[in-house]
């Protein structure tokens, strides 16, 4: 007992320090339990689903009028997305615009979520066989729920937007104001480094701005939801129940520069000024 | 002589416990964290009736598992894990054995578990950290522990024979 009371107090120092054996060891151990998780989940799925069926439906029931209501309004303006649609694309073709391509992407099983006060995360049953790599976005539902922040060869773990270690460079409302979204391991993500000239009212829209190259521009995240210098946005994604996500094949640009050998001028080159 | 149900049902109810706490449920956030106390239960329950069933690698593997699949740094759940089964093994010298005296055990080793784990979160991340999560785990925990001792006692192949049991002889 007392040698593993110290083997314990040595990990947790080590996984402190972010020791990279840690790592190692963390992706062989969720590989290695992995097949024991799918195999239960199944005989559990009924009581699971019932769970939070039961849970959605406490949490729900106050909403319903309001969903009716909004469900009237949205009906009405998917008339005029519509015809917003259509003009664009006439409008496309005018123009000569280019199109964004499309981006692939594989939808995969949540298995494991994070319950501690350390970490938002979650483990899918995807890894390397579904060619997934670190730092692909992944979705839920309609918005950006994570990133791919480990792969092993059948799971991969996520790292929520929610989580403290989360960053990500978002356009917020009309005005396509500048931002970093940051999670706090709160409920929700926070807004920072907004100018101060920045005109942010609660219920603009947050989008991915592609800044940087980590993600792709224009993913949906939520909706503002406070005031003040680190206002709250409320994700579209409803990151308590994600049961299935899909994760983007996007590629970073950054990822394609070539390493800093091939990037050296040849000797005896001119280097352009 | 323990018989082999005897012998594996302690660890096999620990590991199902802590499966259970990594599954997605569904809960919010804040709640999830009442999961990774069941095994708790389990630890607490085995190792104050029969502690010689229980090896102290169950709750430590039991706890690495717990932190690798719910991406907590290692050790942690270890830790408490073991200190649950240390204030188990206390709990057998304690006088009475009714149910209201293990639950009331219980109830005091979960609190002391709940401050611990509370103390050890804040101290690595060098900040206090929120406690209303480690709140409602002490809370939900202490209503829990009926039912899931209930259910091992079902599970429990030799429950008449506690190791704490006091034999007296007759006259």
């Amino acid at each position: 007992m007392p040698v593993l009371l110290f083997v314990s107090v040595a990990l947790l120092v080590l996984s402190r320090l972010d020791h990279g054996y840690i790592a190692g060891a963390r992706v062989a151990i969720a590989e290695a339990v992995s097949p024991v998780l799918r195999t239960i989940m199944v005989p559990l799925e009924p009581l699971r689903s019932a769970g939070a069926a039961i849970g959605l439906a406490l949490e729900r029931a106050d909403d319903l009028d309001q969903l009716a209501n909004e469900n009237q309004r949205l009906k009405g303006w998917e008339a005029r997305a519509k015809d917003l649609e259509r003009q664009l694309a006439e409008l496309g073709a005018v123009a000569k615009t280019a199109r964004d391509r499309d981006m692939p992407f594989v939808t995969a099983r949540v298995m494991a979520t994070s319950s501690g006060p350390f970490v938002r995360s979650a483990m899918i049953n995807a890894g390397e066989g579904e060619k997934l790599k670190v730092g692909y976005p992944v979705l839920a539902g309609d918005g950006l729920a994570a990133r791919v922040a480990a792969v092993g060869s059948g799971v991969s773990r996520l790292l929520l937007i929610t989580d403290t270690d989360s960053r990500i460079p978002v356009f917020v409302g009309a005005q396509a104001a500048r931002a970093i979204l940051a999670g706090d391991n709160g409920p929700v993500p926070r807004l920072l480094f907004l100018t101060p000239d920045a005109n942010v009212t609660a219920g603009d829209e947050v989008v991915t701005s592609g800044i940087g190259g980590l993600f792709p521009r224009g993913l949906r995240i939520g909706t503002v939801a406070g005031s003040g210098d680190r206002p709250a946005v409320s994700v579209h994604a409803d990151l308590d129940r994600l049961e299935y996500v899909s994760i983007l094949f996007y590629e970073p640009e950054a990822r394609d520069v070539p390493p800093l050998e091939q990037r050296m001028p040849p000797q005896g080159a001119e280097v352009a000024r | 002589m323990t018989t082999l149900a005897g012998r594996v049902t302690p660890a096999v109810t620990v590991f199902i416990l802590a499966i259970l706490a990594v599954l997605p449920w569904g809960l919010p956030a804040h709640a999830r964290f009442v999961l990774p106390f069941l095994p708790v239960v389990a630890i607490h329950y085995w190792s104050s009736r029969h502690l010689e069933r229980l090896s102290a690698w169950v709750p430590f593997a039991a706890g690495l598992v717990v932190d690798v699949l719910t991406n907590g740094p290692l050790g942690y759940w270890p830790l408490i894990y073991l200190g649950a089964m240390m204030l188990g093994a206390d709990a057998q010298r304690m006088p009475g054995t009714g149910p209201a005296a293990r639950w009331a055990l219980f109830l005091a080793a979960l609190m002391g578990l709940v401050i611990a784990a509370w103390g050890v979160a804040s101290l690595y991340h060098l900040e206090f950290s929120d406690w209303r999560p480690f709140a409602w785990a002490l809370w939900i925990g202490a209503l829990s522990y009926p039912l899931v001792a209930l259910g091992l006692r079902a599970l429990d192949p030799e429950p008449q024979r506690a190791s704490n049991d006091r034999l007296v002889r007759g006259v």
